[in-house]
């Protein structure tokens, strides 16, 4: 039986970024009370990231989870919804298209909706597929209203995250920690000291002189990787032949354009920017090659389409798309951007650091550290990291554009097999793989590959089995209702009004059909 | 769609359930302005007993619509019935018996499996038994039976159940739908397979002398696998080191009373005895090892079972359980016994079928020449078979038996890596490792290692986050609920009267 209930596991937490707080309210709130003593340290010296702004529905499950109430949450963190992504200029310059929180119409006789679209497309009565999105055809008309948990509804078919400051929400996670007996201790770390026998880490020592001695490390250190890197020496699985993106600038402005329920990823010469609408702000992005452009003309590229002023000095960021060989080694878990980075193209990095603590919960270790847990842990999140990776590829791979050096490598250059596999499946028949891990679903797939021009040769043969008349109808009621439903919803700002007002009567975390698990 | 090209024709040769099942879901698929089906009856080369009632599990998600079976229809007319599990006897220890059920079991708490709720009470003394809290199991001992009302929010609605079916009147209706699709059925036998010069099968040479050409060719001639191993003679991988028994007999015989909803695996000296019921017969089937136990002995232990002495057209056959390398090679599919073989312990034959096809439906290509779908229907099938046959066989590696021999080889089978893992990790700390393509859910892992005396070393310390208090609460809730329900239904006798009865007044 665990032996622990007399001794608790002492568990220390080093960094208070996103992923050091989500990770200390995690564990405080759902570790049993006596089990583990938990410590966070973080150096203000340091600083955190201080990016991230957007995040994919996963959030919302595991905001719920802490027991957080959704209208305090979104006044602290001005925080605003999200439905999805939209893509300019990805697959052609002039191309736009959105990647949503919710699924198309329905199978029809087994069959997937697309495939049926795809017929009618065939037929010459198919509207665009965008018109079959409930949640698409909301977002380009600025409009929000909650999910439905009635599945006769159209208002059913999506799901919704947000977009909010993350610097915020740490610190209302930091709250929420220290409440529930978190110890927080300021300073900086120098050096590390390791088990001679093991080479587990015994303890870190602050600047101070301070000894900070722990069962369980946390690594949330960021790039650095303090603990998983720098005292065990890990390695690291580079993947920048794949995203070559290793560099981006970030600013915030006043808000000057519309207040967006989504945000915007918009193809650039050697990268993209984003635009990420929050309730006091606009926070905007280049991620770029340094391969393929300088400092100077991303920057530039940035600051020239601002829709205002920028409110601060452009902060520049240096990373390298890969994942840690090992994400927990001995007692060192990593945990956020000292585990691997993924670029925020789909949003992924907060949803990857909550599937990282969802997956140490299940796995949580004792004292003896059976071996076990950390193969299990590194084998699953593992595949996890590797199908967004896939995921990202895509976006940069299935393009057409040949304007810039930077798009003929994306576009020529090899892909892992994995992603080979899937888009070939796709054209074949216009299947997306199952499997088990993977946080994005058949419908995040079907959004890019046709948002990006990748078509099925045909379409399923079984979807001739519908009449088209019958077809033709269910069609256009479909996308008469998504018209409706979306006329019907209030804008985007009228409801964060309500929310800001404590209007809203804090609903349930409905179900995410066609997105996340 | 319908004019550019001339239609696909495919043939499907075999004469039995797997062909007869295989033309009715592809043709209630495929449209039949751009499709043509036949189906060559080549008689089966070996002596399959089809008066054989199987059973099938709780439906995978999704399975695809035309492999669904219409249960009421069934029952009413084709004398099936419905199952909640299997009774297996004698496999840990020859005096134990315990139930495999097919619904969950318990409930989490918060976020806890319920397993581990209760490895935190037998630490206090507190003997639980996990398929005490499984709503199947409570039934089927009370030998009641109801499906969940749709809307059901209920822990009733954790109900799963399968059918017990006779496979030949199965294959007789799903011949009659094929029919009654424009599926043209062909009395002949397949002589030889032609091979073009891409290595795929150019036609078929019937002993009618006729030449039969075809875009896609479907091998279910069971064992033979009279076309998929023309094109290629090695594909198909034993798992002799894995389920160690080699022969079977089977006996189907008439019963007079209503059948329970369950099946029953009895382990005996050298292999096991699985007992099947649907309305008015049931079927036995003896699996065992031929080097610890003869024909004649088998034979006679079939009859002490059954109760029966026409015993006459009763032989043992040889079984070579395995599966293809690919079920599917160019313009060749293998489906059913063609495919795979199954010691049907965990997961049976009718159900690997159903799933193959559910998983053919839903990848079925336009143009059948399509490198990855073949390799993704590759993938899913032999993801699943494997998985099945992991399951299989955990109930020979960890049986409890110490006086047999067979046993006590069973003991040494080495298990491949997958499941070693698995076994490991359960052992560690009761956590399940569920892959791709698992035909069963994690109670169905849990309760087998479980009641096969597989102790975790440890469990999820969030146990440690509830009072014990809480926890005996919630599983008393859980059981009052259920136990509660379970006196509601009616008994399995009056269900399959009532089922009727509706079905006939429709
Ligand atoms: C350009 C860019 C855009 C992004 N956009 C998004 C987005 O839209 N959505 C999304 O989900 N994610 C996004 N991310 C990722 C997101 O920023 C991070 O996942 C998130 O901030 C978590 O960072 P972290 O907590 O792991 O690391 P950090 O924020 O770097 O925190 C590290 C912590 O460790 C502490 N520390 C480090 N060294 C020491 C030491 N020696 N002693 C003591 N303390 C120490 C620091 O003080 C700090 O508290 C983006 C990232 C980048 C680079």
């Amino acid at each position: 039986m665990p032996e622990p209930i007399n001794k608790p596991m002492r568990v220390l937490i080093v960094g208070g970024g996103t992923a050091g707080w989500m990770t200390a309210a995690g564990l405080s709130k759902l570790l049993p009370a006596n089990y583990a003593d938990i410590q966070l340290v973080e150096s203000q010296q340091i600083g955190t990231v201080g990016v991230g702004e957007a995040t994919v529905p996963h959030i919302r499950f595991f905001n719920a989870k802490l027991g957080i109430d959704e209208n305090d949450f979104m006044r602290k963190t001005k925080a605003t919804f999200k439905l999805g992504i939209e893509f300019c200029d990805w697959s052609r310059l002039g191309d736009s298209y959105i990647h949503p929180f919710g699924e198309y119409g329905k199978d029809i006789d087994s069959v997937p909706f697309h495939q049926h679209w795809l017929r009618a497309q065939q037929e010459g009565f198919a509207e665009k597929l965008e018109s079959y999105s409930l949640p698409i055809i909301a977002a380009r008309e600025d409009k929000f209203s909650f999910p439905s948990m009635d599945i006769s509804s159209p208002l059913s078919t999506f799901s919704y995250a947000y977009q909010f400051d993350a610097g915020l929400y740490a610190q209302y996670l930091r709250k929420f920690s220290e409440e529930l007996g978190v110890k927080r201790t300021e300073g900086k770390i120098i050096d590390t000291q390791l088990n001679s026998e093991n080479g587990f880490v015994n303890s870190v020592t602050l600047e101070d002189g301070s000894v900070l001695e722990a069962d369980l490390f946390i690594d949330c250190s960021g790039f650095r990787g303090l603990l998983i890197e720098q005292a065990l020496k890990t390695g690291y699985d580079d993947w920048t032949k794949w995203l070559p993106c290793d560099r981006a600038f970030a600013v915030p402005c006043e808000t000057n354009g519309p207040l967006t329920p989504y945000s915007t990823a918009t193809a650039k010469d050697a990268g993209w920017i984003w635009r990420i609408p929050l309730q006091h702000r606009v926070g905007n992005g280049h991620v770029y090659s340094s391969a393929f452009t300088n400092d100077d003309q991303a920057l530039n590229a940035l600051v020239n389409q601002l829709e205002s002023a920028p409110q601060t000095e452009p902060k520049k960021l240096f990373f390298k798309t890969g994942i840690r060989k090992k994400t927990w080694s001995k007692n060192v878990v990593s945990i956020g951007l000292s585990a691997g980075f993924l670029e925020p193209l789909e949003s992924t990095s907060i949803m990857l650091i909550q599937v990282a603590i969802g997956y140490l919960l299940d796995m949580f270790p004792d004292k003896n550290f059976d071996p076990v847990n950390e193969t299990e842990f590194n084998r699953v999140l593992g595949l996890e990291y590797e199908r967004v990776r896939d995921f990202l590829i895509l976006h940069y791979h299935a393009t057409e554009r040949d304007d810039t050096e930077f798009w003929n490598y994306c576009r020529n250059m090899q892909v892992p097999d994995s992603l080979a596999y899937r888009m070939q499946l796709f054209k074949e028949s216009g299947v997306v793989s199952h499997y088990k891990e993977g946080a994005f679903l058949d419908a995040s797939w079907y959004a890019v590959f046709f948002g990006q021009n990748i078509y099925p040769q045909n379409y399923d043969p079984r979807a001739d089995k519908v009449s088209r008349d019958v077809l033709e109808k269910h069609m256009a009621l479909l996308s008469n209702a998504n018209r409706q439903s979306a006329s019907n919803m209030p804008l985007h700002s009228l409801t964060l009004q309500d929310v800001n007002a404590n209007k809203i009567i804090n609903h349930a975390v409905a179900g995410i059909p066609g997105h996340a698990r | 769609m319908h004019d550019n090209n001339s239609k696909q024709h495919i043939v499907i040769v075999g004469d039995g359930l797997d062909a007869f099942f295989t033309a009715a879901a592809l043709s209630t698929n495929l449209s039949k302005n751009d499709y043509s089906f036949s189906v060559i009856l080549h008689p089966s080369n070996t002596k399959t007993n089809y008066d054989f009632c199987d059973s099938t599990q709780p439906d995978p998600k999704p399975l695809h619509h035309s492999v669904c079976l219409n249960e009421d229809y069934l029952v009413s007319q084709a004398q099936a019935s419905f199952t909640f599990g299997i009774a297996l006897s004698g496999w840990n220890n020859p005096r134990v018996a315990y139930f495999h059920p097919y619904s969950s079991i318990g409930a989490k708490l918060d976020t806890v499996a319920f397993h581990h709720l209760a490895m935190r009470l037998r630490d206090e003394g507190i003997p639980v038994r996990l398929a005490n809290f499984a709503l199947s199991a409570l039934a089927a001992q009370a030998n009641r039976l109801q499906r969940p009302l749709p809307n059901d929010r209920s822990v009733l609605s954790s109900c799963e159940w399968g059918l017990h079916i006779n496979t030949k009147t199965l294959a007789t209706l799903k011949r009659k739908q094929a029919e009654g699709q424009g599926v043209n059925f062909i009395q002949a036998s397949v002589n030889t397979v032609e091979i073009d010069k891409n290595g795929h099968i150019d036609s078929l040479n019937l002993d009618s002398s006729n030449k039969l050409k075809a875009d896609l060719f479907i091998d279910c001639t069971g064992q033979e696998a009279k076309l998929i191993n023309a094109l290629h003679d090695k594909t198909w991988i034993s798992w002799s080191e894995y389920l160690p028994c080699d022969k079977k007999v089977s006996l189907t015989i008439n019963s007079a009373t209503s059948p329970a909803a369950y099946s029953f695996s009895q382990a005996h000296t050298a292999g096991w005895i699985r007992q099947l019921g649907i309305q008015g017969k049931t079927t036995l089937s003896n699996y065992f090892h031929s080097a610890h136990m003869s024909d004649e002995q088998s034979v006679s232990l079939l009859s002490e079972a059954s109760n029966s002495t026409s015993l006459n057209d009763t032989a043992c056959e040889k079984i070579n359980f395995g599966r293809r390398q690919a079920s599917w090679l160019k313009n060749c599919i293998a489906i059913g016994t063609s495919s795979v073989e199954i010691d049907p312990i965990g997961v049976s034959r009718l159900q690997l079928l159903r799933s193959s096809l559910s998983k053919l439906a839903g990848l079925f290509p336009r143009k059948l020449n399509s490198n990855a779908v073949i390799a993704e229907y590759n993938r899913r099938t032999n993801l699943e078979f494997d998985n099945a046959r992991d399951f299989a066989m955990l109930h020979y590696k960890l049986n409890g038996r110490t006086q047999d021999t067979f046993w006590k080889e069973c003991r040494t089978i080495e298990l491949p890596e997958v499941l070693e893992y698995k076994l490991k990790l359960y052992q560690a700390r009761g956590h399940i490792a569920l892959y791709d393509e698992e035909p069963l859910q994690e109670q169905s892992w849990v309760n087998l290692y479980d009641e096969h005396g597989i102790k975790a070393r440890n469990y999820n310390p969030l146990v440690y986050g509830f009072k014990l208090d809480t926890i005996k609460q919630h599983m008393h809730r859980i059981r009052e609920i259920m136990l509660e329900g379970v006196a509601k239904m009616p008994t399995h006798a009056n269900y399959l009267a009532q089922v009727k009865n509706n079905f006939n007044n429709k």
